[in-house]
């Protein structure tokens, strides 16, 4: 197992290279002059255009630009908002926890809600309760999150006044504000995420139960229950933790709309502001980032993966 | 499981472990309510084997299915006049009684070893399993337990490889750990449903051997579920033939050899082909088993009958008891059926004396195909940087030739290289070594173009019939395939040559349209033939084309095959791992074991009189189909399995399965030596010391055989 | 949650796959495609999807007779008005006909996702094929393009993109589909690389039939099912991108209108009323949530077959 990291280790240098091109190739799409945007906009001079553009290196070719932003990437520079003189990177570092903090309750209840649904509709696939399941969850996975989100608002925050509408208080404050404020994001969040979870399930279980292995485990005269709970799931949890993982990387990059009605100060309202602004260092660094989480998660993923294989772990 | 009943207290010794009487099962389908299975009938008594035989869709394995309660109600329904296990009635049972009864009084093991144990969980924690489910102790005892088992089925080293996960099992050690887990509760009624079908003949051998010495030893039943009769002469007591869903004859071993009543019973048996004269053409059950959907309403087996009247057709037709043996037939008193005739091997032919003796190689006079040290490694990637740390040596300096219009048989197991063989003779996979000659042409060294060219002078005809058809494309597009690419036919004029060859391989010419999955195994077998002849080539690779095949079925193709050959001068290699076959069909047989050819020659030589020890032990290893001959004689079971070709042994690659081996074999390659009847044979037994020198192994036996 | 009764599939329910696996017996003989066209018809989710889609075509076809007013005009009526015989799905805060906007936005809403499929689609298929088909370097290489896309969480790509470009219906049509095509092709790719190898591709390669033919005649068909499938699925996930893309603003722009438009302006005024938050989302949930069914009664009705080619 010790080669098979290494080596999903090593392949992941030349997929940060490929990364690092793609989110530099962003700055290619972008209409209009940075350079005049950073001078001043409509008041900028012309002089002082050529000063920014200078700065920037724009007057560079592609290949150069690429390299030194490739450089300061490497050791943590993303360089600086175009609007304020914070860099991004220092920004990024005041923004995570708050993301975190939704994507953990998020996947919280992702997994508490959607992994039993997936179960009582796999293990009996075409029963009533198998139609009411599947049928919620394409509900559930085709509501908009930030509708789900809009309708948590009205009712809880705006009509009942159970729970704040917007805002965050770090969890080293007071854990319980902390909680209250995230209640309902992690809910908008979670029941997509359950809904997909839960049809992942239900179709590895019901994939797994139509292999011999489970006739084998019935011909031993194991209990109904065993024969699910421990023959068919542990075989049918493998793709399920593989797409768990990746959404759980995805949130790490931060939900733009969802961050954005709740006023939540986390990585996803940094990139809004920014993609209305054009602001084009801070699009890049949070690109880049959630690339860099996703690729990390992704190398946990399959260690578990691995872990859960034992072809894979010991072959 | 405390069911008290007066049946059970009052039974006696004679009362057999398990009857079924009118079992019927039928499923749901969108067409409504399916039989699959109808009034079947039959009783195992204590210690007893009943082998149950028919071809797919006979209705063999849903009926053990029934019987071991693992059809869920919710996909077919199980109902029967009797189905009493051990005096108890199964139907009676509720779901959890059932449960109690499976794995500890009944168990059952199935057909695929490789798919049946769980992946994720240890061989040793899937046995253990079967113990603490239906006893009371502790898990280390339960462990314990099953390690035992796991020595008991021969599996070396079982404290060990129980912590093993099944992908580090083979095959043959996967049914053994099958095997463990069904009797380590010790069941009075085993049912194994074609526990030997997907292994090789050494290895079901083994298994064969291991199954009666464990009954013996429990003193348990069994019902063994097959389509090979050779099988059940060897492993049974009585006979259950089913046919269409029914019963149609159930009767004492001897008799279904000795005197077959159903004329469904006959085909089977005059259809094998260790019961046919060689080269003759075999006798065939024509047409194919109904589906379900389509079963006639009188004597099912009556549109394939030979002995058919019109009154078979009339009504459905029940079954008549005679003596101890009952038939499912309308003619039954009138009908006297030949049995088996089949005689022990070595008494049939005179040895030929041939070529000179001594050391060279068997080239066939007048040449198609001339294959040169042909040699095939594929490397073994591994570790950071997938680089090449070693090579498998699939093949390994094979050498043969095929004269014009011959057939040359290459036979082996699973492993020996046999199929890597036939694509590299068409360089569908490029040779890492070696010269293949086409009448004339180096194959072996031509470009892109010309190999296209040569291609249309050889083709091949794959193993499974279902996966060689592409199932998007009609029967037109596929047979057409080969004139459009290389004569350029279109549209009227490529579907005229289809219908022509259609006809050819005994199809109708109607079917053009139609799709793959309309056609049973055995005629898409026939449309694969088809296509190979489009281009009118001289030479047919043949990969193992019959062994998909149901016996009845397998004997058509192979007759097909044959007049195919007589007609067209056709020469085939002809691939398989069933030497009765390979026999029936070939003129010469190469036998293949590692990657190496071990012994050629002609047919009938190699086949009564084997030179080389493996050749010995692979023919005697084939179930012999007529239990008293069966059951007598000697046989030379190999022990364990054929070793990776990663890592082959050293000097002679049989040497450490070998009963014959001396020190030399673990140290020299053997060199090809000629016997005086123009067999080719790499063994030492024969050029070292004065033991076989071209004489069979059959010699031996007696001499050196018991160790 | 009881596991007492043992798990199987309903008698009424049985496919002839599971029927052919449970007995032995060769599936019952029937066209593919008949069979595919009766089971999808045969499956009442799927249909439903199917003609409420029909439904929205129409709708979004027929726009200028259905819609009472113009979707631009403001103050057609009282403002923030629930709906009415004037105005059946009630206006918003300045004086929009919601039902009038609703009908257009069909219109902006449906094509975006149309054109979105089939712009992934045009580029993932020859690359899907092209990477399944060619071995180690070839397809080495476009893999590993596609993992680098996969990196990128799909909305957060598709912001940037469609931020960058500009705002504009076409701009984030292109900027969804970019976040498509890794999906697509690795379908495509595992497939192929299963298609490769059956036996058929070596039966006609003995036949000496090359690259393009092959790819043409026996690969691209037994890959096409997996892919209608998934077309179907994206078309659902299309509509919803479009929607979060228009409701930051970053999607079409005014005075043109699409349902994720709609969302915005509604949100925009929530304090005020909620009503012109439903008619949208309703609008949204059932295009999803048909294009879903008929993706999953699609997959059903292809049947695993298409999906391992052969049994």
């Amino acid at each position: 197992m010790g080669t098979y990291i290494v080596r999903r280790l090593a392949l992941t240098v030349p997929l940060l290279l490929l990364v690092s091109v793609i989110v530099f190739g962003l700055s290619q799409l972008i209409q209009g002059d940075p350079a005049v945007v950073v001078a001043g906009g409509q008041q900028a001079t012309p002089a002082g255009i050529e000063r920014a553009r200078e700065e920037m290196h724009l007057d560079r070719s592609t290949a150069a630009q690429y390299g030194i932003w490739l450089g300061g990437a490497v050791r943590g520079d993303l360089g600086e908002s175009f609007y304020n003189n914070r860099t991004v990177a220092a920004e990024i570092f005041t923004r995570f926890p708050v993301t975190l903090s939704v994507a953990l309750g998020a996947i919280f209840v992702t997994i508490v809600l959607g992994v039993p649904m997936g179960l009582i509709a796999g293990v009996r696939p075409g029963s009533k309760i198998d139609r009411i399941v599947t049928f919620s969850s394409s509900t559930g996975l085709a509501i908009p999150d930030f509708w789900l989100a809009m309708v948590l608002v009205t009712i809880f925050a705006v009509n009942l006044q159970w729970l704040p509408a917007i805002g965050y208080v770090p969890f080293t404050e007071s854990p319980s504000e902390w909680a209250n404020h995230l209640y309902l994001p992690w809910i908008a969040m979670g029941i997509p995420g359950a809904a997909g979870l839960a049809r992942q399930v239900r179709g590895a279980l019901i994939d797994a139960m139509e292999q011999d292995y489970i006739r084998t485990a019935r011909a031993k005269g194991l209990p109904s229950r065993m024969v699910v709970m421990k023959h068919a799931f542990k075989n049918a949890s493998i793709a399920p933790v593989t797409v768990l993982g990746i959404s759980f990387a995805y949130m790490l990059g931060g939900t733009v709309i969802l961050e954005t009605i709740f006023s939540l100060p986390g990585m996803g309202q940094y990139f809004y502001t920014a993609l209305i602004n054009k602001d084009l260092p801070v699009i890049q660094g949070v690109v880049l980032l959630t690339a860099l989480i996703f690729v990390v998660l992704n190398l946990l993923v399959d260690v578990l993966y691995a872990y859960l294989n034992p072809k894979v772990r010991l072959g | 499981m405390t069911l008290p009943t007066l049946e059970g207290a009052k039974r006696d010794v004679a009362t057999p472990i398990l009857e079924v009487q009118g079992l019927t099962v039928e499923f749901g389908t969108r067409l409504g309510a399916l039989r699959v299975v109808e009034d079947v009938s039959f009783t195992v008594a204590a210690g007893e084997t009943v082998g149950l035989v028919g071809e797919s869709g006979s209705g063999k394995s849903v009926s053990s299915l029934a019987v071991m309660g693992l059809i869920s109600p919710r996909a077919g329904r199980v109902q029967a006049d009797v189905l009493r296990f051990d005096g108890r009635d199964l139907l009676a049972l509720d779901a959890k009684e059932q449960r109690a009864m499976r794995g500890s009084e009944m168990a059952m093991i199935f057909q695929e070893p490789m798919t049946s144990l769980n992946p994720v969980f240890t061989v040793g924690n899937q046995i253990e399993e079967a113990v603490r489910v239906h006893q009371r102790c502790s898990r280390k005892q339960a462990r314990a337990r099953a390690v035992e088992m796991l020595d008991r089925v021969g599996i070396a080293d079982a404290h060990r490889r129980a912590k093993d996960y099944p992908h580090a099992f083979s095959g043959g050690m996967r049914q053994r750990a099958m095997i463990a887990m069904a009797l380590i509760n010790e069941p009075r009624l085993l049912i194994a449903d074609e526990p030997t079908t997907a292994l090789d003949v050494t290895i079901q051998a083994q298994i064969l051997d291991l199954l009666r010495t464990l009954q013996r030893e429990n003193g348990m039943s069994v019902v063994f579920v097959t389509h090979d009769l050779g099988v059940i002469a060897e492993i049974a007591d009585k006979v259950v033939v089913m046919y269409a869903g029914q019963v149609v004859e159930h009767t004492g071993v001897e008799e279904i050899f000795g005197s077959p009543r159903h004329p469904y019973t006959e085909g089977l048996l005059s259809s094998m082909p260790q019961l046919a004269r060689p080269g003759a053409p075999l006798v065939v059950i024509p047409g194919q088993v109904p589906n379900p959907d389509a079963w006639p309403v009188g004597c099912r087996f009556s549109p394939r009958c030979v002995y058919s009247e019109p009154q078979c057709d009339a009504a459905p037709v029940a079954i008549t008891t005679v003596g101890e043996s009952q038939t499912r037939c309308v003619r039954v008193s009138e009908l006297t059926l030949p049995g088996s005739h089949w005689v022990a091997l070595e008494e049939e032919a005179p040895a030929v004396p041939a070529a000179p003796v001594g050391k060279g190689s068997a080239a066939a006079p007048d040449a198609l195909l001339d294959v040169t040290d042909l040699s095939k490694a594929f490397p073994i990637r591994s570790g950071l940087l997938r680089g090449v740390v070693g090579e498998v040596r699939a093949v390994d300096g094979v050498s043969f030739s095929i004269g014009k219009g011959e057939t040359l048989g290459l036979v082996g197991e699973s492993g020996s290289g046999k199929s890597t063989v036939a694509r590299l003779v068409l360089r569908l996979v490029e040779p890492t070594a070696g010269c293949v000659m086409l009448d004339g042409a180096e194959v072996t060294a031509l470009d892109a173009a010309g190999l296209r060219a040569v291609r249309s002078q050889m083709q091949i005809v794959f193993q499974d019939p279902y996966s060689s058809l592409d199932p998007r494309a009609t029967i037109a597009d596929t047979v057409g395939e080969p004139l459009e690419v290389h004569r350029g036919l279109r549209g009227g004029d490529r579907d005229a040559a289809v219908a022509e060859l259609l006809e050819r391989v005994g199809l109708s010419a109607e079917l053009v349209r139609r799709y793959p999955h309309e056609f049973s195994g055995g005629q898409r077998q026939r449309i694969a033939i088809a296509r190979a002849l489009a281009l009118e080539p001289s030479l047919l690779v043949l990969d193992e084309p019959v062994s998909s095949l149901d016996v009845s079925t397998q004997s058509q193709v192979i007759n097909l095959l044959m007049e195919l050959q007589a007609h067209f001068g056709l020469s085939y290699l002809f691939i398989a791992h069933d030497l009765s076959v390979v026999r029936h069909i070939a003129d010469r047989i190469a036998v293949m074991y590692l990657g190496r050819i071990v012994e050629q020659g002609k047919s009938e030589e190699v086949y009564l009189r084997p030179t080389h020890p493996y050749t010995a032990a692979l023919l005697s290893a084939i179930p012999v189909p007529s239990p008293q001959i069966g059951r007598r004689r000697e046989r030379m079971v190999l022990e364990g399995d054929v070793p990776s070709p990663l890592d082959p042994p050293a000097g002679c690659r049989f040497h450490p399965r070998c009963a014959f081996a001396m020190d030399i074999c673990a140290v020299r390659d053997p060199e090809p030596y000629v016997t005086e009847t123009g067999t080719v044979v790499a063994c030492h037994l024969h050029t070292e010391g004065p033991m076989l020198s071209g004489r069979p192994v059959t010699v031996l036996e007696s001499k050196v055989g018991k160790q | 949650m009881s596991f007492e009764m043992e798990p199987a599939i309903a008698a009424d329910q049985i496919t002839d796959e599971a029927f052919a696996i449970e007995t032995g017996v060769g599936t019952i003989v029937e066209d593919p495609w008949r069979r595919v066209r009766r089971r999808f018809v045969h499956n009442k989710a799927a249909m439903a999807g199917l003609v409420i889609i029909t439904l929205l075509l129409l709708v979004a076809v027929f726009a200028p007779l259905i819609a009472p007013y113009d979707p631009t005009a403001t103050n057609v009526g009282p403002i923030n008005a629930g709906p009415s015989a004037q105005h059946p799905l009630g206006t918003d805060s300045i004086g929009h006909d919601l039902l009038s906007q609703l009908v257009y936005a069909a219109r902006a809403s449906l094509s975006v996702a149309f054109i979105v499929v089939i712009l992934a689609s045009l580029a993932a298929l020859p690359l899907g094929l092209t990477s399944g088909y060619f071995g180690r370097w070839i397809g080495g290489g476009i893999d590993w393009l596609m993992s680098a896309l996969f990196t990128f969480p799909p909305l957060t790509l598709a912001l940037a993109v469609a931020a960058l470009l500009g705002p504009s219906l076409i701009n984030s049509a292109i900027a969804v589909a970019i976040v498509f095509v890794p999906g697509i092709v690795r379908l495509i790719r595992s497939q192929v690389l299963a298609v490769r190898e059956e036996t058929f591709i070596e039966a006609s390669r003995s036949i000496g039939v090359g690259s393009p033919r092959m790819i043409r005649k026996h690969v691209f068909p037994n890959t096409i099912s997996p892919f209608i499938v998934q077309a179907a699925l994206l078309m659902g996930y299309a509509i919803g991108a479009e929607a979060g893309l228009s409701f930051l603003g970053l999607g079409i722009q005014p005075p043109k209108v699409s349902w994720g438009s709609m969302l915005q302006n509604g949100y925009s005024t929530i304090n005020e009323t909620q009503w012109p938050l439903i008619p949208p989302v309703i609008a949204i949930l059932l295009a999803i949530l048909s294009f879903n069914l008929i993706g999953d009664g699609l997959r059903d009705a292809l049947g695993r077959e298409s999906f391992r080619v052969n049994e």
